[in-house]
């Protein structure tokens, strides 16, 4: 019988242990992944912090975006307004429910708020591009009538990834309570609350 | 400017023609509470609060729920043949006893509690529907439920009033089992098969069959012989819109909201 060290033994016993639990082997698959994300952030952020200097900000953004509501289980499709300062932006939106609007044929209006630091901003002095990347804050108010009214409030926190010149793309993910409240059968008012994410793409152009 | 003028008449003798549908007599019925696997119905299926929120709902007309008996012979509401997926358990609810159903609660954010029937006080929907989706297959062990035990469970959850109540009964060799005490749809996804029960068999009220299953002019038939038809399976605005076309006397959806949205607006 051939001798196998102990401590091979024991990897050999892990390995059939992980082939075992797959679910110990997509965790381990995602916190890979998640380690190598932090490294790409942690990377660029060095990057950035180093050569940080004043950009040329444009004063104004005013663009579309299409955001998807996981809670609501719907695409939101608008406009929104955008005011830079030096390193935070703040702006304002409105879109409408694309499933319930277009093919319900019922308004489903959401009002959208949003605040975002930008710690991270990169311009390119051939091209005047300019890279930003940075937490956001939103509050999302929509209103929508099933029979009654339902209103439906979230508060968010993300990321938003801007990239461009004069126009330019833009990337969020914010997620954050979920807050849906109506009338009832008998008149009462009730309030639910969740979890809900936002993933949204937007095209804007900047007035400087 | 005559431009302008011409398409503003132009869209609104397109809008004038549109005649509005009336579907207000179609009843809709929310699937295992607020629909099946969907992000909007906020808590998971056939838990409390899904019903719950479900039965408030204005303009919901009830709720269809899944029921599967335990080692016991205590009545749970569940969908999936196995724990293993939606819950922190495995196995079968057949194959668990009360005490360690109780302590079993569901994968989601809220972390619903398996529900029992008799927690779900029936009588106090007293205007709402409910459709008690009556599993007889015992996936763990390869085997059907006895049809009797389960129909005395039924009738030992002290329901006062069994007339919203209805039983959903896939196979027809239980049928004759159940008919005589409830009200008894018949499930089934074969139309010409489904006919030919309802044929043979008076007491059953009607039929739940499947969206893509049936048509307009088969609900018409069924419908001719005084019997009700649900209408299942539609999760897009296209597939609601199809099932409320068909003038079904009810139609079981997976999204609540989105349903009652259509029936109140859809045009022709």
């Amino acid at each position: 019988m051939k001798h196998v060290p102990a401590r091979k033994r024991k990897n050999v016993v892990k390995n059939i242990k992980q082939k075992e639990n797959p679910v110990k082997n997509v965790r381990n698959l995602t916190n890979q992944v998640r380690q190598v994300i932090i490294a790409i952030f942690l990377f660029l952020f060095i990057q950035v912090s180093a050569q940080n200097r004043a950009v040329v900000q444009p004063k104004i953004l005013i663009g579309t975006e299409m955001s998807f509501s996981y809670r609501s289980n719907e695409f939101f499709h608008g406009f929104n307004f955008s005011r830079i300062s030096d390193h935070y932006s703040y702006g304002a939106g409105i879109k409408f429910g694309v499933k319930s609007t277009y093919f319900q044929s019922t308004i489903y209006p959401q009002l959208n708020l949003k605040f975002t630091y930008l710690p991270i901003l990169q311009e390119d002095t051939d091209s005047k591009k300019i890279i930003s990347f940075g937490p956001q804050f939103q509050l999302n108010r929509g209103i929508q009538r099933v029979l009654n009214f339902h209103s439906y409030t979230d508060l968010l926190v993300g990321y938003e990834f801007c990239f461009g010149g004069k126009f330019r793309f833009s990337h969020s993910f914010s997620f954050g309570p979920y807050f849906e409240s109506f009338k009832d059968n008998q008149n009462k008012r009730n309030t639910i609350s969740s979890l809900n994410y936002y993933l949204s793409f937007g095209l804007n152009y900047a007035f400087y | 400017m005559r431009f302008i003028k011409s398409i503003f008449f132009f869209l609104f003798v397109l809008t004038s023609c549109q005649k509005r549908e009336n579907y207000a007599d179609i009843q809709v019925i929310g699937h295992a509470g607020m629909g099946l696997e969907m992000s909007n119905s906020i808590f998971h299926d056939n838990s409390l609060e899904a019903i719950e929120l479900a039965l408030k709902m204005p303009g919901s007309n009830g709720v269809e729920i899944d029921v599967q008996q335990d080692l016991d012979g205590e009545l749970w509401l569940f969908h999936d043949e196995t724990l293993d997926v939606a819950t922190n358990s495995t196995g079968c609810i057949s194959s668990k006893t009360s005490e360690e159903l109780e302590n079993i609660n569901y994968l989601s954010f809220h972390k619903e509690k398996l529900l029992k029937l008799s927690e779900l006080n029936l009588d106090t929907y007293d205007k709402q529907k409910i459709f008690l989706d009556l599993r007889f297959w015992k996936a763990c062990s390869e085997s059907y439920v006895n049809p009797q035990i389960l129909k005395t469970a039924l009738l030992n959850l002290n329901i006062q009033d069994f007339e919203n109540v209805y039983l959903l009964i896939p196979s027809e060799s239980f049928l004759t089992i159940f008919e005589n005490e409830f009200n008894v749809l018949y499930s089934n996804d074969n139309y010409t098969h489904c006919l030919s029960v309802l044929s043979q068999d008076t007491l059953i009220q009607g039929l739940v069959i499947r969206n893509n299953n049936v048509n307009f002019d088969q609900v018409k038939t069924i419908q001719s012989s005084h019997r009700n038809v649900f209408i299942f399976e539609m999760r897009s605005p296209k597939g609601i819109k199809l099932a409320l076309s068909k003038r079904p006397d009810g139609i079981i959806t997976d999204d609540l909201r989105a349903t009652i949205i259509q029936r109140r607006t859809t045009k022709r």
